[in-house]
């Protein structure tokens, strides 16, 4: 179908009058016609087969039936039709701006409010790969500590689909010359026909040109961002300048996102930390907050808790002994039985814990988790005397989890029991001691094998 | 026959709006086009397009007026309406509730949303 329709082309000719004016100008009937019907005069009035092409880019788009006037008609119209293509080409050019305008625009709102690198990465690629005509994509990054290069993020597409997928295995391999110059030198790289050459590519059958750009931030290359095509199809200087605009954006996303995530990970750490020292002062087994904690996320997901929930569930029981550092190491160690004013000290340690706590801005609400987790559900607990619901789901999760550890495991002064032993036991405590949605929970992951 | 009307004063956006929306035309979709807001009222009660791009700086009849004469005088609730706003110029979301308007965008308009919206409104995918 030719890009300029010729019923359109006169319409708009129809509009200025110039058309009619000219035909009441020349002193001949005239007819015109494009392949399907007449679209000015009648075509009864077509008296010979002599006719003149109407073309615009080349095409044939109609003719105008008539003498040799006629011919001025039709290159006129011609004339129309090209500055019109040509105005078209134009539109299409600053709509293609406008696309480009929009991403720019829109990226880095989506990136910016993600700290998640794979949020950041996936959406960098998808971007690029509607904008930039291209097969695959990689986001691969250098690994600060080994200095290895790692494909984070890889996107291809699919034959015959017009959506991306994120793809399994590597396309563009790692060891590629090209990649591995861009890394170094930070320049980024056009290398069209990659098949060619002495920078013949790994994977040279499934790419036939590449663009690859450096992830740079403060002058240092962290990684780059590859655009690879199978079609003979070169890519040019703005294709690059695209890209680079996309991998600025995408530096500075990524590089926040990793000090988060060192942060966090910074942060995991020193809860692990604190969480072994107390395991260290008291008489507990190795990874007893461990397990309780992967009992609880367990429990809880089972109970349906949303995950920020369990995230905080899972710090809870990590840390839900931590008050035992303030107490006594004569009471914390004794083997024999408790006299009741020990036992009133060794019961501090869940306030203790809150206290602790309450000066980590980041671990204050899990101080509910803590403190709570020796309450009783009939309201015999302590320190509070909760009661049912009143406990924190968290604490009552703990509550149940720590029992099932504490009685599971091998002590200085005594074995073990057995997990069904132990589960009696619970069963028995449901609605006293425990609460029964969260024994059932427990039962329910001991059934389909999820505890141990 | 499902109908679009594009209204602003400048030429180029006309273009722009009409090109974008090239491809319903194939689909036996009738493009419009409105040079100012007292046009434009008049089309939109000839024609009843089923969506209107429209400016809403422009002279004579602005379009706020337009959207709120078509919406509140004529009562034609079933014109989808567009308010097309220039970036950086301040838009008046308040107004642009209160005159009825059922969407608004900046300009420089993102093509592929134009689209999007236009087949949504008119259940005709291109």
């Amino acid at each position: 179908m030719p890009r300029i329709k010729l019923k359109k082309l006169l319409s708009k000719l129809e509009e200025s009058e110039v058309i009619k004016q000219i035909i009441g100008l020349i002193d001949t009937t005239i007819v015109i016609k494009d392949e399907e019907k007449v679209l000015y005069g009648e075509e009864t009035s077509i008296i010979s087969e002599e006719k003149y092409e109407i073309k615009a880019g080349g095409e044939i788009i109609g003719w105008v039936y008539g003498n040799k006037n006629a011919a001025t008609i039709a290159s006129l119209i011609t004339y129309m039709g090209n500055s019109e293509l040509e105005k078209k080409d134009l539109a299409n050019e600053t709509l293609d701006k406008y696309r480009e305008i929009n991403v720019l625009y829109n990226i880095p709102k989506k990136i910016a409010s993600s700290l998640d690198l794979n949020i950041i990465t996936g959406t960098v690629l998808y971007q690029a790969m509607k904008h930039i005509e291209s097969s695959c994509a990689s986001v691969i990054l250098i690994n600060e500590e080994t200095g290895e290069h790692e494909v984070v993020s890889e996107f291809h597409r699919k034959p015959g689909l017009k959506t991306f997928i994120r793809s399994s295995k590597p396309i563009i391999k790692l060891d590629n010359v090209i990649i591995r110059n861009v890394i170094l030198t930070g320049k980024a790289e056009i290398v069209n026909n990659v098949g060619e050459g002495l920078r013949k590519h790994n994977g040279g059958k499934e790419i036939n040109s590449l663009i690859c750009v450096p992830l740079l931030v403060k002058n240092k290359v962290i990684g780059i961002i590859v655009l690879g095509i199978d079609k003979p199809i070169n890519y040019e200087a703005e294709d690059l300048n695209l890209l680079n605009t996309f991998a600025l954006q995408a530096s500075i996303a990524i590089e926040n996102a990793k000090l988060y995530g060192s942060q966090k990970e910074a942060f995991f750490e020193t809860v692990q930390a604190l969480s072994d020292a107390i395991e260290i002062k008291d008489n507990y087994t190795a990874g007893h907050a461990k397990r309780v904690a992967h009992y609880s996320v367990i429990i809880g997901g089972i109970l349906g808790l949303p995950r920020s929930e369990l995230a905080r569930l899972k710090l809870a029981a990590l840390l839900h002994d931590i008050g035992k550092m303030g107490v006594s190491d004569t009471i914390l160690l004794k083997k024999s039985r408790l006299s009741e004013e020990e036992s009133s000290m060794m019961m501090k340690h869940v306030e203790y814990g809150s206290e602790i706590l309450k000066n980590v801005k980041k671990l204050r609400e899990i101080i509910p988790g803590v403190r709570g987790h020796h309450e009783r559900y009939d309201g015999y607990g302590y320190p509070d005397a909760l009661k049912g619901e009143d406990i924190p789901i968290i604490a009552r999760i703990i509550c149940v989890a720590d029992y099932f550890d504490a009685m599971t495991t091998d002590r200085p002064y005594r074995k073990g029991y057995s997990a069904e032993f132990v589960l009696g036991d619970i069963k028995k405590g449901a609605g006293s001691l425990f609460d029964p949605d969260v024994v059932r929970a427990l039962l329910k992951a001991i059934n389909e094998r999820k505890l141990i | 026959m499902a109908k679009i009307l594009i209204v602003d004063d400048e030429s180029h956006i006309r273009r722009l709006l009409e090109e974008t929306l090239e491809d319903f035309e194939d689909n036996g979709v009738q493009i419009l086009t409105a040079k100012n807001g007292t046009e434009a009222l008049q089309v939109i009660l000839d024609e009843r397009p089923n969506i209107v791009y429209l400016d809403i700086m422009m002279p004579e009849m602005n379009g706020y007026d337009v959207c709120a004469s078509v919406k509140k005088q004529y009562n034609l609730l079933d014109v989808y309406i567009v308010l097309l706003t220039a970036k950086g110029q301040e838009f008046d979301k308040k107004k642009g509730i209160e005159v009825g308007a059922n969407l608004y965008m900046t300009k420089p308009f993102d093509p592929d949303v134009v689209v999007a919206k236009t087949s949504e409104v008119l259940g005709i995918e291109v």
